[in-house]
């Protein structure tokens, strides 16, 4: 067999990486009913946080980023209960060790999956939530795009990797969020902030610190599972 | 196989600690004798890092190696580094209180210290919910190197956000404390107690996961 030199190294793992992207969004639109609680769990989680808070309450502005996120956060356990747990249910997960993609290729792939998913979802939560409390981004539209899409990477990469780890466990429903919620604050405090300065108007520069959080989380969760997932995925 | 750190030079070295705590260091010109619950607040607080490190490192080395030993390491050390946070959270509550009149104060610190707390629960919940145990210390290891990344989250919280909490010795004091020499020995001599302590259920820890393991191993070969 040809061995392949660097780029063709990358190039490989990018188009494993899109094939298991590609197997999980197929799936998922043929049974759609994961999108469809996705979609409608946003928007009741949203009307809830408003509910509670009180949409009468005159500070309901200044709690805006924080129920956005939390939104965002309950429908991201939804989608991180499917993401692995779905090839040992459905006993495709030794097809998935089988095949000749490597551990790093499958976590990429299931991690851009849960990303599209999430995104879907925010695609639902942040224009509705603007409108139910009453708020709007006084920022560079594509820096308020940049700052959430990042959020959600973070939770992804995080929710990918739990999910890998409970399809061992026997309580798999209840691990998910026990394990995921103390790994998450790292990212999700700085996201919260960020978007609460989005929405007063900040530049990039204020928006700075709470970005450069975010890309080194991601930098240093990446490289944890960069060297450990294969432990994860074969036995 | 005998201890390495002998009951004994345990007791004595905290007898003398406690002496020192509670008599000898004398009360601080501003806080009075409330101060000295940090006695026993700051090297509850190392050694909490100092278990999680040593899961962390146990969980590289199992993974490196594959040797059950340090897949039981790092199950006692994070039991005891739950129990260290636990007792940092309780006496640091008890100092909030004195110090800024409220228990919580959503201090960066102290909620950062509750996740740790919380994240390393969730480790050892995770541990109990795997049956099989090479697959329980593969994966557990891999959630041990992970779970570490909220230690210093957790130490440099105080650095990073506005904070209630006086600042770490490192990187921000770089070791000028500003105390005088007497409580300075007295908190030298805790942290030694205390480390020592927990050398001491370390390895009694070990012991009974070893006996566990017997067990389950007998069980998995029959």
């Amino acid at each position: 067999m040809k061995q392949k030199n660097g780029l063709g190294r990358i190039v490989s793992f990018l188009a494993d990486v899109w094939e298991i992207l590609l197997k999980d969004l197929r799936l998922e639109i043929r049974r759609k009913y994961e999108i469809h609680s996705v979609l409608i769990f946003a928007l009741l989680s949203n009307l809830l946080f408003a509910f509670a808070i009180g949409p009468s309450n005159p500070n309901v502005r200044e709690f805006a980023p924080a129920v956005l996120w939390m939104s965002i956060l309950f429908i991201s356990m939804l989608c991180f209960a499917t993401v692995f747990v779905r090839e040992v249910d459905k006993g495709t997960l030794d097809g998935l060790r089988l095949a000749p993609i490597s551990a790093q290729a499958v976590l990429t792939g299931k991690t851009l999956y849960t990303f599209v998913l999430m995104s879907l979802g925010a695609v639902l939560i942040v224009p509705s939530s603007m409108i139910i409390l009453n708020y709007t981004f006084n920022s560079d539209g594509l820096l308020v795009v940049f700052v959430l899409a990042l959020g959600i990477l973070d939770l992804s990469i995080v929710g990918s990797t739990v999910s890998s780890l409970t399809m061992y466990s026997e309580s798999r429903g209840l691990m998910i969020p026990s394990l995921s919620l103390p790994l998450i604050p790292g990212t999700l405090i700085p996201s919260i902030l960020a978007t609460g300065k989005l929405a007063a108007g900040a530049t990039l520069d204020a928006v700075l610190p709470e970005i450069q959080l975010n890309l080194g989380y991601l930098l240093l969760v990446s490289a944890a599972l960069g060297i450990t997932f294969e432990y994860v995925l074969y036995d | 196989m005998r201890s390495r750190c002998p009951p004994a030079i345990v007791l004595a070295v905290n007898i003398l600690s406690l002496y020192m705590i509670y008599i000898w260091a004398p009360p601080e010109k501003l806080l009075g004798d409330s101060y000295r619950v940090l006695f026993i607040h700051t090297p509850s607080a190392w050694v909490c890092y100092l278990a999680f490190a040593i899961t962390f490192i146990s969980s590289i080395l199992y993974l490196r190696t594959g040797n059950l030993r340090w897949d039981l390491y790092a199950a006692s050390s994070s039991v005891l580094g739950i129990l260290f946070s636990t007792i940092t959270l309780i006496t640091g509550s008890i100092w909030a209180k004195l110090a800024w009149g409220l228990y919580w104060n959503w201090d960066p610190r102290e909620t950062a210290t509750l996740i740790l707390l919380l994240a390393y629960l969730g480790y050892v919940s995770f541990r109990m919910s795997i049956s099989t145990r090479d697959r329980r210390a593969r994966v557990s290891a891999v959630l041990g190197i992970l779970l570490f990344i909220s230690v210093p989250l957790s130490y440099f919280s105080a650095v990073l956000w506005v904070t209630l909490h006086p600042m770490p010795l490192l990187p921000s004091v770089g070791f000028r404390l500003g105390v005088e020499p007497p409580i300075l020995l007295a908190l030298v001599v805790s942290m030694l107690g205390i480390t020592l302590l927990f050398v001491w259920m370390f390895y009694l820890t070990l012991r009974i996961y070893g006996l566990v393991d017997g067990v389950e191993g007998y069980v998995e070969r029959r």
